[in-house]
């Protein structure tokens, strides 16, 4: 134990930043044009959102729920497993997440939160869609290596408890994105990149959530 | 044609290492720098380059083949300057992979290998599959030095080792350290076991194992190959900044790079250094730090000096 706690993060990590990058890279030449139309999508919701009803409400929740299966499969399984095994690890969280969204959106009635959860909703959303490029943007990361909306890990991520939250889910359905998202965190620290900001914020903000009544307040009656 | 090909290109990166300075010189250092230095590995009393090249995080670029294809320029720099060493670990990702890729593509150019990897696993079972996972990545059919990684499950592994040797299926036996970590279990297994290759970390930052393991090392007649010769990189993060003195021009010393490297082969103890790179730039810079002069005693306690002052 001791010899393991001697280790620094970086030593832990089997690759180099413009590896990882890479994978950005050859995964966006994958997708394309998938990302420009995802990214519509995410403008396109908060818009609307207030106007959907209870069907619009379980498309949602259906689309990010086949999201994460293309994400399980397209980064994770295409490209990023193949520079560090433990990826393959989340492959079937994505898997789990992706099914209870789509379970989700079949089953049940889904009614849009108000008040503080509404509003921490669309922050995690809005940190996904204009904050992450404009960050990975602002730290030399190249066009072509951005993280595509709803598409790459962190984002999907990001945004499933931004969902969760906007129709008030059970915390414990937070479980699968957060789990990946201190392993994005983890990842990015040991690289000492920036991009470490966008799942550390998002990891503060659930837990401001989770750990503060914010969110037995928030179903404004 | 290929042959004459890579003969022009390897004359070519030799004259690219004597051009950045050694030409400046008399002539007798001059011819006596116009090939890499070796060491005797103590055990066989075969030379082999003072300079290798590690795989750690460099090599492990997956299913890329853009970038698979620019780690085998990178690979025939190495053995163009005239590389031997080539060290991996199963723990590397796809590093092992990628070596087979660009060991087969290589062809002929690869064939001064010396092949090094380890045994990783705490299964004495599982470490016998690894090694023959390692022979069909690396596509040969026998390692020249196969070392139990960072101790674990060091007995066993090191039985299966032996008993290879014995067979005659392995040349050389060895274990490797990192990070300064389990010196006293080094120095024990050093002292007690008729292995070949020790493999530990030294660098100017870290010069613990010049008090024990390097002297042990000498007197037992164990080779002894020094990773992270960089730190990993911080080396440079916390000197490049500064010029570097006119004076290490005195041995052939003309960036960062080589004053690290040429620090670290300069130990008698030492056998082979393996710093890694991907690029072939870097690779130039590190093959280059084997040829022409090395420091004396003298000149590496000023180098010491010198950066004690800068940090």
């Amino acid at each position: 134990m001791e010899e393991l706690l001697s280790y620094r993060l970086a030593d832990l990590l089997l690759f180099s930043e413009s590896t990882y990058l890479r994978q950005f890279e050859r995964y966006n030449q994958w997708l394309y044009p998938g990302q420009y139309i995802a990214a519509i999508y995410g403008l396109l919701v908060p818009v609307f959102i207030t106007r959907f009803n209870f069907l619009l409400n379980r498309m949602l929740f259906i689309i990010q729920g086949l999201c994460w299966l293309l994400t399980a499969y397209g980064f994770l399984w295409q490209f990023y497993q193949s520079i560090n095994w433990i990826a393959s690890y989340f492959i079937p969280v994505f898997i789990i997440q992706g099914l209870i969204f789509l379970g989700t959106g079949f089953k049940q009635h889904l009614v849009l939160a108000k008040g503080r959860t509404l509003f921490s909703g669309l922050i995690l959303w809005s940190l996904a869609l204009i904050l992450n490029p404009v960050l990975e943007l602002a730290t030399q990361r190249n066009f072509s290596e951005l993280s595509c909306f709803l598409l790459t890990p962190d984002l999907i991520a990001v945004t499933s408890v931004a969902t969760m939250m906007l129709f008030n889910q059970k915390w414990f359905w937070f479980i699968p994105s957060c789990s990946w998202l201190v392993f994005s965190l983890l990842t990015y620290l040991a690289m000492e990149s920036y991009s470490a900001l966008i799942p550390g914020v998002s990891l503060i903000v659930i837990m401001v959530y989770l750990l503060t009544p914010l969110n037995r307040l928030s179903v404004d009656k | 044609m290929d042959r004459l090909n890579a003969s022009t290109r390897r004359n070519f990166l030799k004259q690219l290492v004597l051009a950045s300075g050694i030409l400046a010189l008399p002539i007798s250092v001059q011819s006596a720098s116009k090939s890499i230095h070796t060491r005797k590995i103590p055990s066989t009393g075969l030379d082999l380059s003072i300079i290798g090249t590690g795989t750690w995080r460099t090599f492990n670029v997956g299913n890329d083949h853009q970038a698979r294809l620019k780690r085998c320029e990178v690979l025939r720099t190495f053995f163009e300057m005239g590389g031997q060493m080539v060290d991996s670990s199963p723990m590397y990702g796809s590093a092992e992979e990628v070596l087979g890729f660009c060991l087969n593509r290589l062809g002929s150019i690869a064939e001064p290998l010396f092949s090094a990897t380890k045994v990783w696993t705490s299964d004495t079972n599982e470490g016998r599959q690894q090694i023959r996972d390692s022979h069909r990545l690396w596509g040969i059919p026998e390692f020249n030095l196969l070392q139990v990684h960072n101790l674990v499950n060091w007995r066993a592994h090191l039985d299966t080792l032996f008993q290879m040797k014995a067979d005659g299926k392995l040349q050389y036996v060895g274990i490797t350290t990192s990070h300064g970590r389990r010196h006293r279990d080094i120095e024990n297994i050093i002292v007690s076991e008729p292995i070949d290759f020790v493999q530990l970390t030294y660098h100017l930052q870290n010069r613990e194992v010049e008090n024990r393991l390097l002297p042990a090392s000498l007197e037992k007649g164990v080779a002894v190959i020094a990773n992270r010769p960089f730190s990993g990189g911080d080396l440079f993060d916390d000197y490049q900044r500064y010029p570097l003195p006119d004076w290490v021009k005195e041995f052939d010393c003309h960036n960062w790079a080589q004053f690290f490297l040429k620090f670290v082969i300069s130990h008698p103890a030492i056998t082979c250094a393996i710093p890694a790179t991907s690029r072939v730039d870097h690779m130039i810079e590190n093959m280059g730090a084997g040829y022409g002069e090395l420091p004396d005693d003298a000149t590496r306690r000023k180098m010491l000096r010198h950066i004690s002052a800068l940090h």
